[in-house]
């Protein structure tokens, strides 16, 4: 028997400041308890509550809750961190213990809202851009496009015409119920920021060693090496992602007995620009746990990231979970697909007459609900230009910036030669088939503080089957 | 089964009035159609809400309860006999103050002034449901809240001979964690002053801004 172990107290209080016409002004008492706990001194009040009769409870039909927000702004303090710690390795294995920390998370306005920024150790920003990782202020969720908590019954057809189906091909109706979150249709764009650690080797994880410094960097130095790091994301909109709970059948033959267990499927969209960087201003002590200095400018920018990821597909597939024997091992699988005809043919979703997946156009609009794209970038060549040293203009794909404008770096590339027709005349036998000349890169010189290296177009991502193990606390269990 | 018991005291306080007219109840009592017809509408309230779940009031964890007993664990249906183990697990949550409020969400015309709004036009999720204007439940956090977590996450088995139990999984000494997640802050460890770097006590977290709760029915 446990006893003490949680101390759960509320405190309700009678007074609240009331915002009216921009002002705060005090509220009635409310000296009394609901919630079913206890009830204290009853008091009279100002404005009574009317009390919902039959005929008022039954027009609320309890479609779902949903939930809007007004400058909203959520800021983590900057040395407060979410941490993965590393587990302790078996002996005989080829890997180190390794941890992560994501220190200051916050969500803020997009740069596009204009206002005032600042950085994790507190110096105020030079311009609220993706240089800047906090905003002052927040972002609206409006009540016509409310964040949806819901449980449903997805039966029949859906609202793109395709019917859902169980893992037996059917299209029943005695299907699971669904817990669902789902994000709103719009947003106002929001940033979101964090920093973070990654350490691999250290003895007993980054608490034990904190304030330590990187090796070589002066003071005390960690027992292994970390990687301090910057991560901003900017005019983000999570539109359209949705997240399902149920009860999932994993049965393997679609005639076979029910074999039921928690399953769980997703469809995440995000789009914004990312800003990865590392660089640190010169008083920054690049120590453990403590809030390093970032410069505005270098990093990995990542600009008009546009992703999709479909995982799993009412009623057929799903992400579960189960334990590797014998161990404290998982693994993660997201289910594969029943080869059952009416299913694939829904998976795939061919456009019509195509029975090989190359046909583009007239695709069906379920090709883009189980298909995923991941793109970064406008796909305009002319947004990627790089014309000479110093001068890639270019913002649009991947961007590579040094910490300021007169600190270049070179831009290098040393790879096979792409003319296969050289290759080929070069290849004259088994003996003397000679790799072809390298080609090196004609800007290599160090006059570079910029480099767009073009944009990124990955469609038609469909997951069929997966299935991840992790093999750390048991030799052999992969 | 040996699932621990959770026992947990709920304290309260109310406030009359500019005085701190402070009650305790000992114990949960239910609430008479008498009493509960007493309760009337108010403009607003505040709840302070803390969950100390192994750690003391300062939010250090509470190492003097055996280890075997500082887990959760849970088990789904389907999978008999296995377990997800958190162990050395605790949870503080502080939130000195969550006002509740009751009021209208703002009309369409009063959105469209709003140079952020971004005219997206009625969600169809909302079917035939009018958003607008609409009575719903206003939520803010003005003191934020403080918040610390700590397990390690193990999947374990019932340990069985002949068809009997002998050990659930969740009270398993032998458990080898593959990950384990904290939530902690680097300057604040509880009972010492501010540290650098080796904290690992509760950390803040400042929520601004309003959150519009409201229920919504209409056909789809």
């Amino acid at each position: 028997m446990i006893m003490d172990l949680i101390t759960l107290s509320v405190r309700w209080m009678g007074r609240f400041p009331k915002k009216i016409g921009g002002t705060f002004v005090l509220c009635s008492v409310v000296p009394f308890l609901s919630m079913g706990l206890s009830l204290a001194t009853p008091v009279s009040a100002s404005a009574s509550m009317v009390p919902l009769g039959d005929s008022a409870l039954a027009e609320v039909s309890g479609t779902g809750l949903a939930l809007g927000f007004e400058d909203l702004r959520i800021e983590m303090s900057p040395t407060g961190y979410i941490e993965a710690t590393g587990a302790t390795v078996a002996g005989g294995l080829p890997y180190r213990r390794a941890d992560a920390r994501w220190y200051g998370l916050s969500f803020t306005a997009a740069s596009s809202a204009g206002g005032t920024g600042y950085h994790f150790d507190g110096r105020p920003c030079a311009t609220n851009d993706i240089s800047c990782p906090i905003s002052a202020g927040g972002f609206l969720v409006p009540n016509d496009n409310p964040l949806i908590v819901r449980v449903w019954d997805y039966q029949g057809v859906s609202s793109s015409g395709r019917q859902y189906l169980l893992r037996d091909g059917t299209g029943g109706t005695d299907v699971p119920t669904v817990l669902e979150l789902l994000m709103p249709d719009w947003h106002q764009p929001l940033k979101a920021a964090f920093w973070g650690e990654i350490a691999v080797g250290l003895v007993d994880g980054i608490a034990p060693e904190g304030g330590r410094t990187y090796p070589g960097s002066g003071g005390t130095p960690a027992s292994s090496h970390f990687l301090q790091s910057q991560t901003i994301l900017d005019e983000v909109s999570l539109a359209g992602t949705n997240v399902r709970l149920m009860q999932f059948d994993q049965q393997t033959n679609p005639g076979g007995n029910a074999d039921t267990t928690f399953g769980l499927s997703a469809n995440l969209r995000i789009t914004g620009d990312m800003r990865f960087s590392v660089n640190q201003t010169e008083d920054s002590l690049n120590a453990l746990g403590i809030v390093p200095g970032f410069t505005d400018r270098e990093g990995l920018y990542f600009s008009g990231v546009d992703t999709h990821l479909p995982l799993g597909s009412l009623h057929y597939q799903a992400l579960i979970a189960d334990q590797v024997p014998g161990g404290g091992d998982f693994i993660l699988e997201l289910t594969q697909i029943p080869n059952i005809q009416a299913i694939y043919e829904d998976f795939y979703a061919f456009a019509p007459g195509d029975t090989q997946g190359y046909q583009r156009t007239n695709r069906p609009q379920r090709y883009e609900e189980t298909h995923g794209h991941w793109r970064i970038g406008d796909m305009n060549p002319a947004t990627n230009t790089c014309t000479g040293p110093g001068t890639c203009s270019g913002t649009s794909g991947i961007v590579f910036r040094s910490a300021d404008t007169s600190s270049m770096f070179t831009v290098y590339a040393d790879r096979p030669s792409e003319d296969v027709d050289a290759w080929e005349d070069n290849c004259t036998g088994a003996d003397s088939c000679n790799p072809p000349p390298r080609v090196m890169n004609p800007r290599n010189a160090d006059t570079y503080h910029q480099v767009n290296i073009g944009d990124v177009n990955v469609s038609g991502l469909l997951i069929q089957h997966l299935r991840i193990t992790t093999c750390s606390t048991i030799n052999g269990a992969c | 089964m040996r699932i621990p018991a959770l026992q947990y005291h709920v304290l309260f306080a109310c406030l009359a009035g500019s005085f701190g007219l402070a009650a305790t109840a000992a114990s949960l009592q239910p609430l008479e159609d008498a009493e509960l017809a007493m309760v009337t509408g108010q403009e607003g309230a505040v709840l302070e809400i803390s969950v100390h779940w192994n750690t003391t009031a300062d939010g250090a964890p509470r190492t003097d309860i055996p280890a075997v007993l500082r887990r959760f664990a849970l088990q789904y249906d389907g999978r008999p006999g296995d377990w997800l183990v958190a162990t050395d697990f605790y949870l503080h949550l502080d939130i000195p103050a969550l006002a509740i409020d009751s009021g209208d969400g703002l009309t369409e015309a009063e959105y469209a002034a709003l140079p952020e709004y971004g005219a997206p036009g009625k969600s169809s999720l909302l079917g035939s449901f009018d958003p607008y204007g609409t009575p719903l439940m206003e939520l803010r956090f003005p003191e934020g809240l403080m918040i610390g977590m700590n397990n390690s996450l193990a999947i374990t088995r019932d340990v069985m001979d002949g068809g009997e139990v002998q050990q659930y999984g969740w009270e398993r000494t032998d458990l080898q964690p593959f990950v384990g997640i904290r939530i902690g802050d680097a300057s604040n460890m509880p009972g010492q002053p501010p540290v650098n770097g080796t904290g690992t006590g509760p950390t803040h977290i400042n929520l601004d801004g309003v959150v519009n709760f409201f229920g919504f029915g209409g056909e789809l």
